[in-house]
């Protein structure tokens, strides 16, 4: 643990602490007595795609979970440690408040069936009353269906089900329905494994155009789309950072044997 | 008897000749006859044995509200404005009744006690009827009267509730008999909102009692089914409506807070004397029958609407 304490801490020296970055402190994760996290430690930067990556049950997405406070609807999961947005704990804010600035991409996609596709874009913005009247509505809901790459597919149909979309279309709905909110830090669980090549090219072109806007926390379990988008990797094992750098250093030179056997596919 | 059982077989031939034509299995084409002339061989009875009366009165029957054993004059009229009275008070109320005991049960309760709570919903929905009849004839028949009096004097319409044993007390007991027996079957489609949908309204910054709202939604076909199926049981009580809604077969009513009568009560409270008359019997049959079409309308409703919820 002492080595990779000691890799974050360099990173923090090369880091800006402007907007929107995310420091997770000591963070520790059980569901009842299974032990997600041990300890984990790492410094997200704005503007940036940081990737974290490892085989399953490592305990990435269980990292996502905690930085929009989603765990908490888990009834046996027990969080301890703190993890800072702009300098503040996370756990001090107001969940619903920290929710609207940290929005999540799931593995499945997630729309609400029954809902219709702008219903589903529209329902955050609602409940949390950002809009005033139905033309700001409006525009609010095509400008994230645009910036989703999905406007064209879906402007005449906006009163379908959302169940009736193919899944790369859901999918490009509930990041619709994620950038509606003009979020700080996106996180993405997966997107892409559900989809089809053609699907997950769109979304990770879409994801390198989002950076400029927003910090974009991406879990994959498939090296090479971190290698393709990510400028810095944190390489997760049984609940624990082995590994982080920027994205070329990791993937060129990993200093760690199982960062090594992961990254070339040895290690699933 | 004898008349069901040849009906039976005869309706027994028809449907196996008619379900001949679905493709199927052979097992499952047997049991569907079985089931199916079942059905139309009750229903057929009961217009079978309704017929004197239907012979001499023609449809009259279900649109005449006098009840005059005396006079050998029948109408179940009366009998089912009370059963549509009674049901449609006691859905009215069971209905976020039922909601509220689902959703603080899967949701408000620590998780440990959700199982207790669940279980005792659920044999709540299961006691037999006439222990709810007995507790309305003597507890809530009495605190109903003088409640609906305090508020009805505070409104300036004087004591309405003249009785304490009247339609408005069969509703309100129907509607806590039925209440638990919608809230297990809202709660079997609450706890099938997948995880990932769960997450995605917590995501977008749902408080605790918005994702309520948009996950009862999500599930309002089942609220809808189990509300068809507690109406069908409402309809269809007995013994515990026997017991508290005053009994008044001859005057019709449409005051709910005045004694009445539903089908099932009548043919349950006039049944026992019926044979002294000479059209009494076949006038309950047609009670009978006109429950029978109404309670299965509800039941196909229920089931096609709770059918759609899981495709």
């Amino acid at each position: 643990m002492g080595k990779v304490v000691g890799e974050t801490e360099v990173m923090v020296g090369s880091m800006t602490s402007s907007k929107s970055g995310v420091v997770i402190k000591n963070l520790e994760v059980a569901f009842g007595s299974l032990e997600v996290l041990r300890g984990v430690n790492l410094e997200i930067s704005p503007n940036t795609i940081t990737a974290l990556m490892g085989p399953s049950g490592s305990g990435k997405s269980t990292i996502l979970r905690v930085l929009n406070r989603l765990i908490e609807i888990y009834p046996d999961a027990r969080v301890k440690g703190d993890v800072l947005l702009d300098g503040r704990s996370i756990f001090e804010m107001d969940v619903v408040e920290l929710r609207k600035r940290v929005q999540m991409i799931f593995q499945i996609p997630n729309p609400i069936p029954n809902l219709s596709i702008f219903e589903n874009v529209a329902l955050g913005l609602k409940l949390n009353r950002l809009v005033n009247g139905r033309r700001e509505l409006f525009q609010r809901v095509k400008q994230a269906l645009e910036k989703a790459q999905l406007w064209d597919e879906v402007k005449d149909r906006l009163n379908a089900p959302a169940g009736k979309l193919s899944g790369g279309q859901q999918q490009r709905l509930c990041i619709a329905r994620a950038l509606a909110f003009n979020p700080e830090v996106l996180l993405a669980d997966e997107p892409t494994a559900n989809l089809d090549p053609e699907n997950t090219a769109k979304i990770e072109a879409l994801f390198l155009e989002l950076k400029k806007e927003m910090t974009i926390v991406l879990v994959t379990h498939y090296p090479p789309q971190a290698a393709r988008i990510s400028d810095y990797v944190a390489f997760l094992y049984k609940g624990q950072i082995v590994e982080t750098g920027p994205t070329k250093e990791v993937f060129t030179n990993p200093k760690h044997e199982l960062t090594e056997k992961y990254v070339t596919g040895r290690l699933y | 008897m004898a008349i069901f059982l040849v009906l039976f077989i005869t309706f027994y031939l028809l449907s196996a000749f008619t379900l001949l034509f679905i493709k199927t299995r052979w097992g499952l084409r047997l049991i569907a006859a079985i089931n199916v002339a079942i059905i139309a061989a009750l229903v057929a009875t009961f217009a079978w044995e309704a017929l004197p009366l239907l012979e001499r009165d023609g449809l009259a029957v279900f649109v005449n509200s006098d009840w005059d054993p005396p006079r050998e004059s029948y109408g179940v009229l009366n009998a089912l404005v009370g059963t549509l009275i009674t049901s449609a008070i006691a859905i009215t109320v069971a209905m976020p009744l039922a909601v509220g005991v689902a959703v603080t049960i899967n949701e408000m309760l620590p998780q440990r006690l959700r199982g207790v709570f669940g279980a005792l919903n659920d044999l709540t929905a299961a006691m037999p009827t006439v222990i709810y009849g007995l507790w309305g004839l003597f507890v809530l028949g009495p605190v109903l009267q003088s409640v609906v009096n305090t508020v009805s004097t505070w409104l300036g319409f004087g004591e309405v509730m003249t009785a304490p044993l009247t339609l408005f007390t069969a509703a309100i007991l129907l509607a806590i008999m039925i209440t638990p027996y919608a809230a297990a079957v809202i709660r079997e489609g609450y706890a099938l909102v997948p995880r990932h949908i769960e997450e995605a309204i917590y995501a977008i910054g749902a408080t605790k009692f918005e994702a309520v709202l948009v996950k009862l939604r999500y599930v309002k076909n089942y609220i809808f089914g189990g509300l068809f199926l507690a109406l069908g049981r409402a309809m269809g009580e007995t013994v515990a409506v026997a017991m508290v809604v005053g009994g008044n077969f001859a005057r019709f009513t449409l005051n709910p807070f005045e004694s009445g009568i539903t089908i099932s009560s009548l043919i349950a409270l006039q049944f026992p004397n019926a044979h002294s008359y000479q059209f009494m019997v076949p006038a309950l049959f047609a009670g009978a029958l006109l429950l029978a079409v109404v309670g299965l309308a509800i039941n196909a409703v229920a089931i096609y609407i709770l059918q759609r919820a899981t495709t």
